[in-house]
């Protein structure tokens, strides 16, 4: 490279000396150094990585979704994540967990562990709720006892057969209230005021024995009078049981008869229905088969030329194999089969 | 100039090669003569008869015919004619048949044509029977003997065409006819044998022994079932209506012809599908079935109509019965 000047000019490295240039990559090695301890520092994960951690066992009825690399959450705070999973002899999920010290203080006896899958976005992550603080610290390696609760897919089908629910009461509702005409509220609601107006004033009569009713309740002889009349009654209807029980016998006889014959009706119309359509469909089927058998000679015949070329075809083919001259010639029928007289 | 690098050797192997693979492909098949196309249209027909499907049978006869006649070939002409006038025996259409079987006989004396002369004379026998003509029957059953030659089949139904004509003439002198004809039949248990047995029931009837006649057509549909022939089993429950019949059990009359007509439909059998239809209705009407009667009588008016029988709608209008 040259300057305006015409001289060639040099990298300023070719001037320093080679213990200054020892130094210079000295200084950019700590450099580079440092700066990895700083983001070291500052990486969250990488600080938690080198925390103490608690180990617990978590038994779970399935592991769907969980991997080693599901977060545990403590009191609703990321504490820890998963160390494995395994099944057990007894066919269930045993998950150990890591969770970090200062958050495992929260698992005490009565914490509870679950799957949440609440968002179907995301992954789903092991909670554990806080403990009591009357209850002692779970110690490591303990099992947390694990309680079921609904996740996302389960929270809306539950949803999904309210709002169905919800959905045909609405309708029924809808049905009942479009069948109401307010017009007859009103009318209902008028009627009712006469009917009690009228049964205050037909009370009025009944009690000052005005009425038949009044008369009836109050009057003497009208009660000998009926008590006659009933008397004949009576007598009229004995006779009247006497001939309806002679007629008994006919009218069971006729019910059983009508029994009958309306449950042999009751599927008729049905019935009826089915052959009508039946008769409908078969006539069209046989129509469609009439059509293609009127075709059918033609078509059997077209086809067979088709296979005599063919078979032709295979003769010239056969030419070829020395065998040929052996292969059996078809024999030829002239005339159907000999049929009885009168069949 | 660049010398070729074929020589002699790789020359003679191609040679070889060429002689060897080019003698079957080389040449294409050569086009069908007519000939071909009618044996071809003949044996269609003969396959689909076997079947008993003769609505097909009938149309590929008659094209045969057609094809055979392109050429002027007297001896394929005639057994299509005759083929065609098979169906029509089986069918009832005895007037076609007598039609077709009186061009096939022009052909067969024009040119001589021996080998279908005994048969032909059977049929026409057959023909003369279902039209009630019973002398020219019984002279064409005389030819037809008289050609037979060897053919021992054919000999069988003769001797089974003569003894129904005798059965219809005299039962007494067809006793012995049926006797003969049970002993030769005993055991084959095909088509043959069921039709000697309704035979024997036809002889029962004739002589009013009705527990032998049912006896013979059990025999009858037992054996017809067997071999699976239709005819025969169509003709066996029509037989075993009439007996039934003249003992007035309508409901064993409509179950026999209910049975039959099923058969005859299938086959696509007008004239036989309409006397059975007329039975039937005479069956519902003394069983109080006057609607159902009614229906079959009307099926039996279309089906004795002149139009052509759309079967379709003949099937439809029998499917709710």
């Amino acid at each position: 490279m040259a300057d305006a000047s015409g001289r060639t000019r040099v990298h300023y490295i070719h001037g320093l000396s080679y213990s200054a240039r020892e130094r210079l990559v000295g200084v950019f090695v700590l450099g580079a150094l440092v700066i990895l301890l700083a983001m070291v520092a500052v990486s969250k994960d990488l600080v938690q990585a080198f925390q103490d951690t608690v180990q617990y066992n978590v038994f779970l009825p399935n592991a769907t979704g969980i991997t080693n690399d599901t977060k545990v959450f403590v009191a609703g705070f990321e504490a820890g994540e998963v160390v494995s999973f395994e099944v057990t002899d007894d066919q269930r999920i045993r998950v150990v967990i890591n969770v970090r010290e200062e958050s495992a203080k929260a698992i005490r006896f009565d914490s509870e562990a679950w799957i949440e899958s609440l968002n179907p976005l995301q992954p789903p992550t092991i909670q554990v709720s806080q403990g009591s603080a009357s209850e002692p610290p779970l110690p490591a390696e303990a099992n947390i006892p694990v309680v079921d609760r609904l996740d996302f897919p389960e929270m809306l089908a539950n949803l999904m057969g309210a709002v169905r629910n919800l959905n045909d009461t609405l309708n029924q509702v809808n049905l009942l209230t479009g069948a109401v005409d307010p017009a007859d509220i009103g009318k209902v609601a008028a009627n009712l005021a006469t009917t009690s107006e009228h049964l205050a004033a037909l009370s009025g009569q009944v009690a000052s024995g005005q009425g038949s009713l009044g008369t009836l309740l109050f009057d003497e002889s009208f009660e000998q009078e009926l008590v006659s009349a009933m008397g004949t009654l009576n007598s009229t209807l004995r006779s009247t049981q006497a001939r309806m029980d002679q007629l008994e016998n006919v009218f069971n006889a006729a019910e059983q008869l009508t029994d009958q014959s309306s449950s042999a009706l009751a599927g008729l119309p049905e019935l009826l229905q089915q052959t009508t359509s039946l008769i409908g469909q078969l006539n069209q089927t046989m129509l469609t088969v009439n059509s293609e058998m009127e075709q059918f000679p033609d078509l059997v015949l077209r086809t067979r030329l088709l296979m005599e070329q063919m078979d032709e075809t295979l003769l010239a083919i056969q030419n070829t194999w020395p065998i040929s001259d052996n292969l059996p010639q078809p024999t030829q029928q002239e005339l159907v089969e000999l049929a009885p007289p009168n069949d | 100039m660049k010398r070729s690098t074929l020589t002699l050797p790789y020359l003679l192997a191609m040679l070889v090669l060429a002689g060897c693979f080019g003698g079957g492909g080389g040449e294409p098949a050569p086009p069908m003569r007519p000939s071909d196309i009618a044996r071809d249209t003949m044996d269609a027909g003969l396959e689909a008869f076997g079947q008993h499907n003769f609505a097909n049978a009938s149309l590929l006869f008659e094209r045969s015919y057609q094809e055979f006649r392109s050429y002027d070939d007297a001896a394929g002409m005639t057994a299509a004619l005759m083929n065609r006038a098979e169906i029509d025996l089986l069918m009832g259409e005895t007037v076609a048949a007598g039609r077709r079987l009186a061009s096939a006989r022009t052909l067969v004396d024009r040119d001589a044509l021996a080998h279908f002369a005994a048969r032909l004379s059977y049929m026409e026998a057959r023909q003369a029977q279902q039209a009630g003509d019973a002398e020219a029957a019984g002279a064409r059953l005389e030819a037809a003997r008289a050609a037979a030659g060897s053919d021992d089949q054919l000999a069988l139904m003769l001797d089974l065409l003569a003894a129904d004509l005798a059965l219809h003439a005299d039962p007494a002198t067809a006793e012995a006819q049926v006797a003969t004809l049970l002993d030769r039949t005993e055991g084959r248990g095909d088509a043959t044998a069921a039709r000697v047995q309704r035979l024997r029931a036809d002889l029962a009837i004739a002589q009013d022994q009705p527990a032998e006649a049912l006896d013979a057509l059990r025999a009858a549909l037992a054996d017809y079932q067997a071999a699976e022939y239709r005819p025969g089993i169509a003709a066996t429950h029509e037989t075993w209506a009439m007996l039934l019949r003249a003992q007035e059990d309508w409901a064993g009359v409509a179950d026999h012809l209910t049975r039959a007509i099923a058969v005859r439909l299938w086959m696509s059998d007008r004239v036989h599908t309409a006397s059975d239809l007329d039975t039937l209705a005479e069956a519902n009407s003394a069983l109080g079935q006057e609607e159902r009667a009614n229906a079959f009588r009307r099926v039996r008016d279309y089906l004795r109509g002149d139009s052509d029988v759309d079967w379709g709608r003949v099937r439809a209008s029998l499917a709710g019965y």
